[in-house]
């Protein structure tokens, strides 16, 4: 208590207190517009097909993992002196440890290189998240345009600070006879083949360059499909035609119709697979981005700080459990199933 | 109403579940962590890989509030 009393400890406790009560009081931020599908970047396309700002995301993890990688084996030593080289084999042998213990040395050493990728590249699009501009820079839109595409309805006030521009907390909502007015003009646009421009914008719109790349649907279920897909491949090299043997003709409880139902069951969760890695994923990243939108519209000063370590943590736990679930789906999918040992 | 009221009951009902079972793991992780301490590391690493499978449900929930929240459902409005 006494070293909580010094003077300059005291004039610490008290300015923060005192700017906790001006963010609450004087600060206060928009909410960001929560959308659920990935917005496209103006201008950027490759041939006919949109650039989303997830997909730059996406790109932007890929290269932190490969630079990082590359950085740590640029001069391998048998006993490391780098400290990246030290920081990833250590990381390395803790997971190779793992795997070990769940799927014996042969499997885990086979496998290890897609655990890993899976982990480190989900570790990092997830961790992007609390990256400061992610989510905040971006171009600004007229409301009516992000109505008319995806039904937005609440705008703010824009302000020029010097040479940037940014929106202020002033809310403007559309009225109903304006979203009529704009639906009938964006589809007399849309005849003419033009593009879609207000006559003059109500409000504005923050559209984010960069947006966390598990906030996309198509990222989480396009990378569970490869995974579940792989899985069966694996099985199918592994055992042969032996695999089939459990989804069409499984020998378990030795009565054909509750094998024929454990087999019509074994098929179905394999799509069940995919549904729950993927919006498990989905799910978690995109509640923690929500969560630290609306933390920071609350008070934007101190009060995201606990959150932001919790979504540190979610994100490793998220990427952790996809990779792990992937090494145990692989797992199974290799496993002589109980019916072709007789006991 | 009804808009607002179905998110809400969305993650509201759908959170029980998983409330309950996160109890009942953390509840068996810390008996058992208390009567072997020393694996109390192996046990709270598989009590949390549990606790986000439980709690994945709770997402589930989650995932479909927030749809109903920012997409909606057809024929709600």
């Amino acid at each position: 208590m006494s070293k909580l009393l010094k003077p300059r400890n005291l004039a610490l406790i008290l300015g923060i207190v005192a700017l906790l009560l001006i963010a609450i009081l004087f600060v206060r931020v928009p909410l960001p517009t929560i959308l659920l599908p990935a917005e496209h970047v103006p201008g950027l396309k490759i041939g006919n097909f949109p650039i989303t700002n997830t997909f730059i995301a996406t790109i932007l993890a890929d290269i932190v993992v490969l630079v990082l990688g590359f950085l740590a084996v640029r001069r391998m030593q048998e006993v490391p002196e780098s400290r990246l080289q030290n920081i990833f084999e250590w990381i390395i042998e803790v997971f190779d440890g793992m795997l070990t213990d769940i799927g014996g040395k042969e499997k885990a050493r086979s496998w290890l290189a897609v655990f890993m990728t899976i982990l480190l590249f989900l570790l990092f699009a997830n961790w992007l998240e609390l990256v400061p501009g992610v989510d905040s820079i971006g171009y600004i839109e007229p409301v009516e345009v992000a109505y008319a595409k995806s039904g937005v309805t609440v705008g703010y006030e824009k302000k020029q600070i010097g040479p940037f521009l940014t929106l202020t907390n002033k809310q403007v909502k559309l009225t109903d006879e304006e979203m009529a007015r704009i639906k009938e003009e964006y589809k007399e646009a849309k005849e003419k083949g033009e593009e879609y421009h207000p006559h003059e914008a109500k409000g504005y719109v923050l559209v984010p360059y960069v947006r966390a790349a598990a906030t996309d649907l198509n990222l989480t279920i396009g990378l569970a499909l490869l995974v579940v897909l792989w899985s069966h491949i694996i099985g199918f090299r592994r055992l042969g035609g032996k695999y089939i043997r459990r989804f069409a003709l499984p020998h378990i409880t030795g009565m054909k119709p509750i094998d024929l139902l454990v087999g019509v069951l074994e098929f179905i969760s394999e799509f069940a697979k995919v549904i729950s890695l993927s919006f498990r994923l989905f799910g978690n990243i995109f509640a923690g981005q929500v969560l630290l939108f609306v933390m920071a519209f609350l008070v934007a000063f101190l009060l995201p700080v606990p959150f932001m370590g919790l979504e540190l943590f979610v994100g490793f736990m998220q990427a952790f459990v996809f990779a792990i679930l992937t090494f145990i789906y692989f797992e199974q999918a290799t496993h002589s199933h109980a019916g072709d040992e007789h006991h | 109403m009804v808009e607002i009221l179905s998110p809400g009951l969305a993650i509201g009902l759908g959170a029980i579940g998983p409330g309950i079972g996160i109890g009942l793991l953390v509840m068996g992780a810390l008996q058992a962590m208390g009567r072997n301490p020393e694996v109390a590391g192996e046990i709270r690493t598989n009590m949390i890989l549990g606790i986000v499978f439980a709690e994945s449900i709770a997402i589930y929930a989650l995932v479909v509030a927030l749809l109903l929240l920012f997409v909606g459902a057809p024929g709600l409005k």
